[in-house]
């Protein structure tokens, strides 16, 4: 490519990401002049609706914000609202909101893993074309998406926007019996997630390896799902309420969306890469051995190779729920008492895409004068773009669909929660 | 054999403007005729359609459509028959449409034998919106030729197709 001639990359519309995204990508001769990712979000117009509305309203609300992490919504605002009115849930209701939580990691991982991410690496431009000829891998995904499915139905009420959850526990729990009915499922959903594994692990990836500021929950003991302290891979290590001290949310004027930054810092990434190299230590032995077996390190830096480690963090969710199941003993109540009061709270949890952030400011009876909402796409966004920038520049002497596609593919390593809800793509059609 | 109906599945998000229509014509099918039809909610997530039309015969899908043309117009598809435009359905939660979930179940052969969509073009997905006037005001017509499409009939003749 001659220097000085202008190119632009542009996606309208992005496929395989949720929501409704865009991409610009400009560059001069051989060097990267400006790259734009742009998405729209809702949580602004959720954080408006939750004004004025009673705190346990909160984790129906926001669960509506997402039709595939409705349970991250859900428990990040009970853990805020607990936090706030001075309430702790654990032993089996702790356990038991795990479970569920188990269950959106399944189904979300195996989705995009199975039909978002792996036709990038076949070498199809959808999840459909490629069922065709890998109709056995695709059916797996499904089935085990299927068990995820099946796990937030029992334990949230219905699989998509659960009803069950609530500030101090849940409306109902289950019995033994109920959660055993599920255990062969599990089981059989442990051999496929490893299959997984092992389906995913010899793909090929792009020699591309970035110096991330990782940012995810750690747990005494848990690979983190719910927790208390946030750490980063430069050294952060701080209590949940004290999120905002430590990182900002910029407006950017392109975008409707705010980019978070850690602040004096800069971008960070949240997510599967994330947790996993901030907590290799806390996964269970059978996830660790899949890692090891598919040549993973207990640190990954490539954003590509996320899609192993969302498959080998599906290993640890449906291990992690066989062994809830197994150890678990019906609390005496369904929920603990939880008395309305003024104050502030925070909770955070471990949505598929990273850690969601929720604060919420209550007046003395208990109605929500404040919400903030922080989700992990949002806080990808940054990181992103710098991916970009450092993706495309090798990659200029590319055919434009071909640097089109990997620019794509780029983006699809953080299974972008784009809009949380209906994607809109503008085509025209003979009508029937 | 008897005559059955088909199973309806209604697809839309409630919060999301136009697109709740599908989910409000199913549940004023129901109430205009209480028991006559199998009815499902979908909020248009793959699975969750594969799931709703799983062990039917014949289904009947209701969704959101942007085509351009006048919002409220009727569209009919032959899902059995003919392979689904994508990026037309808009209710999807995950970048999986209606048209997207048909042709992967087509792939896989887990497709209904005889399966219809109708659509309703609509207009705006402002969030927390009630319908626009042009949709609101094709509801009716909408539930009615649903219920058509639903009607009883002889056992379809099953021609899956494998893709």
């Amino acid at each position: 490519m001659s220097r000085g001639r202008s190119r632009t990359i542009k996606v309208d519309v992005l496929a395989r990401v949720e929501g409704e995204g865009a991409l610009t990508v400009r560059l001069k001769g051989d060097a990267v002049v400006d790259v734009q990712f742009r998405i729209h979000e809702p949580p602004r117009f959720f954080e408006a609706l939750l004004r004025g509305r009673a705190f346990g309203e909160a984790p129906d609300i926001t669960s509506r914000i997402c039709g595939i992490c409705p349970v991250a919504y859900q428990m990040t605002a009970v853990h805020a609202m607990e936090d706030a009115l001075g309430v702790t849930v654990d032993g089996p209701l702790r356990a038991l909101r795990r479970l569920l939580y188990c269950g959106e990691w399944i189904e979300s991982h195996a989705l995009h893993v199975t039909l978002l991410h792996a036709p990038d690496f076949l070498g199809y431009e959808s999840g459909i074309a490629m069922a065709k000829d890998h109709p056995e891998a695709v059916t797996r995904g499904l089935q085990l998406k299927k068990a995820g499915n099946e796990l937030m139905r029992l334990l949230g009420g219905r699989e998509i926007h659960p009803v069950n959850v609530r500030v101090g526990g849940f409306y109902r729990v289950p019995a033994r019996r109920e959660l055993a009915a599920i255990e062969e499922r599990l089981k059989r959903a442990l051999d496929e997630a490893l299959a997984v594994v092992r389906w995913v692990r010899d793909f090929p990836f792009p020699d591309f390896e970035r110096d991330y500021e990782f940012v995810a929950l750690r747990h005494p003991t848990e690979y983190p799902i719910l927790g208390d302290r946030l750490v980063s891979s430069r050294g952060l290590d701080i209590a949940v309420r004290d999120y905002d001290a430590h990182f900002t949310e910029e407006h950017v004027e392109r975008s409707s969306a705010l980019h978070s930054v850690r602040t004096g810092h800069g971008a960070y990434a949240v997510g599967p890469l994330a947790r996993y190299s901030l907590n290799f230590d806390r996964l269970a032995p059978v996830a660790q051995q899949a890692a090891r077996d598919a040549g993973l390190g207990p640190v990954c830096l490539n954003p590509f190779r996320s899609i192993v480690v969302r498959a080998v963090e599906t290993v640890q969710a449906v291990d992690e729920a066989l062994r809830i199941i197994a150890a678990y003993q019906p609390p005496d109540d369904d929920a603990v008492p939880v008395v309305p009061c003024g104050g502030t709270g925070c909770g955070c949890s471990e949505a598929p895409r990273g850690i969601l952030y929720h604060r919420y400011r209550l007046a003395g009876d208990g109605t929500i004068l404040e919400a903030k909402i922080v989700p992990p796409t949002s806080q990808n966004q940054k990181t992103i773009e710098e991916d970009l920038w450092r993706f495309v520049e090798p990659r200029v002497h590319l055919g434009e669909q071909e640097l089109t596609w990997q620019c794509e593919q780029a983006i699809r390593n953080y299974d972008p929660c784009i809009s949380c809800a209906t994607h809109f793509l503008k085509l025209s059609l003979e009508r029937a | 054999m008897i005559a059955r109906p088909a199973r309806v599945i209604g697809v839309g998000n409630l919060q999301r403007g136009d697109d709740a229509v599908g989910i409000l014509a199913v549940r004023r099918l129901r109430r205009r005729h209480p028991g006559r039809f199998e009815v499902v909610e979908c909020e248009g997530e793959m699975s969750a359609l594969f799931d709703a039309w799983e062990g039917a015969e014949r289904a009947v899908v209701v969704d959101a459509v942007r085509a351009g043309v006048t919002p409220g117009t009727l569209h009919r598809f032959d899902a059995a028959a003919t392979r689904l435009q994508a990026g037309i359905f808009v209710g999807s939660t995950h970048a999986f449409g209606v048209a997207e979930a048909v042709e992967l179940a087509r792939s896989l052969g887990i497709l209904p034998p005889a399966l219809v969509v109708v659509g309703i073009e609509v207009k705006r997905f402002t969030l927390g919106a009630p319908l626009s006037p042009g949709v609101a005001a094709a509801l009716d017509r909408l539930v009615e030729r649903v219920a058509v499409e639903a009607a009883p009939r002889a056992a379809a003749k099953p021609h899956r197709s494998r893709g």
